[in-house]
């Protein structure tokens, strides 16, 4: 890495964390009921929304009520996707006539977008009518973040309020979260990526005329080329700030009129991260302490920092393979060197890198290089982030959600060792909360592992592995599920996952993925709120300090490491040895 | 056909996640 490398990555870092505390602040007000800049404009908005829906904003509801709103209005998304789908060839905005998408792939896009995931098991341009896109998938993906975020903020105040039963109404989260966080934002960003030419139209996919005209494989003469067009701006945006990460285009944000310019790609990088990074800062200013905020974010940020550092080291060494070649790998002013197969020129290593680290922390998904290109130790770094769990930054609110309960293990382990009971912000960590945390920590690592083991063992399963040579087909695999497992829908592209066999089960481990970490959330949430808050006395453990900070990182890293290094001995690290051993 | 198992398949997931908020909530304490 030159000194350029170095200075993109602190860059980036520099004004993620510099973002986290103004749109953390703005956020904990919009969640406290407090008023914003926004309330002149948004209120009768906001108002009006409750009064034709019928919602009582001041409801305040139990944690049962409000996690069976959370399903309900998730169970009518879901099925409203799955119809749009199915019927889309009768419906508008289908300038290219394309026809019904089929029940299995339906449903699995259904639920992937409805769970936050963003799996695409199809190429969108050749898949998806204009109205689909829109109706079905873009507004999903603000729900789904939106969803997420309730979520959190049920939990935050299951933390922060006492000796009580309501954490909230999630009809008011859910609207308030829309309206007021990720609209705003997609539509300053929508109109960013415009000016950088991403392409935003209802028009049909152009028909051009060629520069070189060509010839096909049977010789017949090639002079047109047809470009997919279509709404995507809007589409990405939201795609990027909800971390969704499903793209408008097959490659995503690897396409030029997904993602055209350096700077498209680090407005749409940051956008990825900064809500994730902010809602730390938030948690922090609802609970009343913000260095509470500050210690779970920099125990994100090492982890962040040190997988950034291996994903860049190993693309940046290249490829033994092409270097016998005699393809030039080394780094140059005019040359980026090091691993650019399947990687955007204008992009380079450390620009692919860095993203593939930011989508797979962030339960975002988006790509602009081809994961299944990366060296084997730089596709470890996208699979390892995801199979810690999206807890680093993570999806909105469900990274937040995810790492709090990794904070309570932690904290009740070290209470364990201390001999005293264990207490987070004045709450007794007891019995119950363990309980939900380790279904949070355990259903996704269940899902991924018996997911993978049944796709490599089922005939089904095994037909579309196209890698059949190596390790490489059984990491494809790996990845997959990982990736449903934890709501990220990155892919290493190299698996056919559209069909039948894997439609269904990756949809299987999405969907579960989801609400069997949400209802365990929001029964914590439900615990918490009826205890009494216990003042800090001398034997409390601090959760501010270095020390667990330290503490976190490392539950964090065992949990991870005991779960997964006996698969990733089976991929990735083997398949590192066996490159480098010739 | 295929419409009716995926329709299907949706209620079941939210029936057993149903299914799941009940448990929580008996392992509370809430209900005996």
């Amino acid at each position: 890495m030159n000194l350029f490398s170095w200075i993109q990555l602190a860059f980036y870092l520099l004004v993620l964390l510099l973002l986290v505390k103004p749109l953390g602040t703005f956020m904990a007000k919009v969640h406290q009921g407090e008023r914003t800049f926004l309330d002149r404009v948004l209120g009768p908005v906001e108002r009006f929304i409750y009064r034709v829906s019928g919602v009582k904003p001041e409801e305040d509801m139990n944690w049962k009520t409000y996690a069976i709103a959370v399903m309900l209005f998730n169970v009518l998304g879901l099925l409203l996707v799955y119809v749009l789908q199915r019927l889309q060839a009768f419906l508008p905005l289908n300038p290219q006539g394309l026809g019904a998408v089929t029940p299995d792939l339906s449903w699995n896009t259904a639920v992937s977008f409805v769970t936050n995931t963003d799996w695409q098991s199809y190429g969108g341009e050749v898949t998806m009518s204009y109205l689909s896109q829109m109706l079905g998938l873009t507004v999903q993906n603000f729900v789904s973040a939106a969803t997420g975020m309730a979520v959190l903020i049920a939990l935050i105040r299951g933390i922060v309020r006492h000796t009580a039963k309501g954490i909230g109404n999630f009809w008011v989260d859910l609207t308030r979260s829309t309206l007021y966080i990720l609209l705003p934002l997609a539509a300053v960003e929508a109109l960013v990526l415009v000016s950088q030419g991403v392409v935003q139209t209802l028009s049909p996919y152009q028909t051009v005329s060629l520069l070189q005209p060509t010839v096909d494989a049977n010789g017949n003469p090639v002079t047109e080329q047809v470009l997919a067009v279509g709404p995507a701006a809007s589409q990405i945006a939201i795609k990027q700030l909800g971390t969704n990460g499903g793209g408008f285009f097959n490659v995503n944000s690897a396409h030029p009129f997904e993602n055209p310019t350096p700077f498209s790609n680090f407005v749409e990088m940051l956008s990825i991260l900064v809500i994730p990074a902010a809602l730390v800062y938030t948690f922090g200013k609802m609970v009343g302490d913000t260095r509470q905020g500050w210690a779970i974010l920099a125990a994100m940020t090492i982890i962040f920092v040190a997988f950034i550092a291996l994903a860049v080291w190993a693309e940046q060494g290249g490829n033994p393979a092409f270097t016998a070649m005699g393809v030039d790998q080394v780094q140059s002013n005019i040359n980026p060197g090091g691993n650019m197969e399947g990687k955007e020129t204008r992009f380079g290593i450390v620009n692919s890198a860095l993203w593939a680290t930011v989508t797979t922390s962030a339960s975002n998904g988006a790509v602009n290089s081809m994961l299944d290109s990366f060296m084997p130790l730089g596709g470890l770094v996208p699979l390892f982030m995801m199979q810690l769990g999206e807890i680093i930054f993570g999806g909105v609110g469900s990274g937040l959600y995810g790492m709090l309960a990794f904070v309570i293990v932690a904290v009740f382990i070290a209470g364990l060792m201390v001999g005293r009971t264990p207490e987070y912000l004045g709450k007794k960590i007891e019995a119950y909360e363990m309980k939900m945390a380790a279904l949070m920590l355990l259903i996704p690592i269940l899902l991924a592992k018996v997911g993978t083991a049944i796709a490599v063992i089922a005939p089904a399963g095994l037909a579309t592995i196209w890698n059949t040579g190596g390790p490489h087909g059984f990491t494809e695999v790996l990845y997959a599920f990982s990736s449903t497992a934890a709501n990220n829908g990155s892919a290493f592209a190299g698996l056919g996952a559209n069909n039948p066999f894997y439609n269904t089960a990756l949809g299987i481990n999405m969907f579960f993925a989801r609400y069997w970490l949400a209802v365990p959330a929001l029964a914590i949430a439900g615990s918490l709120v009826r205890k009494k808050k216990v003042p800090a006395s001398s034997g409390t453990l601090p959760t501010h300090t270095p020390l667990f900070i330290a503490w976190l990182i490392g539950v964090i890293m065992i949990v991870g490491a005991l779960s997964f290094i006996p698969a990733l001995a089976l991929g990735p690290i083997v398949e590192h040895l066996m490159i480098f051993a010739h | 056909m295929n419409d009716l198992l995926y329709i299907g398949l949706s209620l079941l997931f939210f029936a057993l996640t149903h299914g799941l908020i009940v448990v929580c909530e008996r392992l509370m304490g809430d209900k005996p």
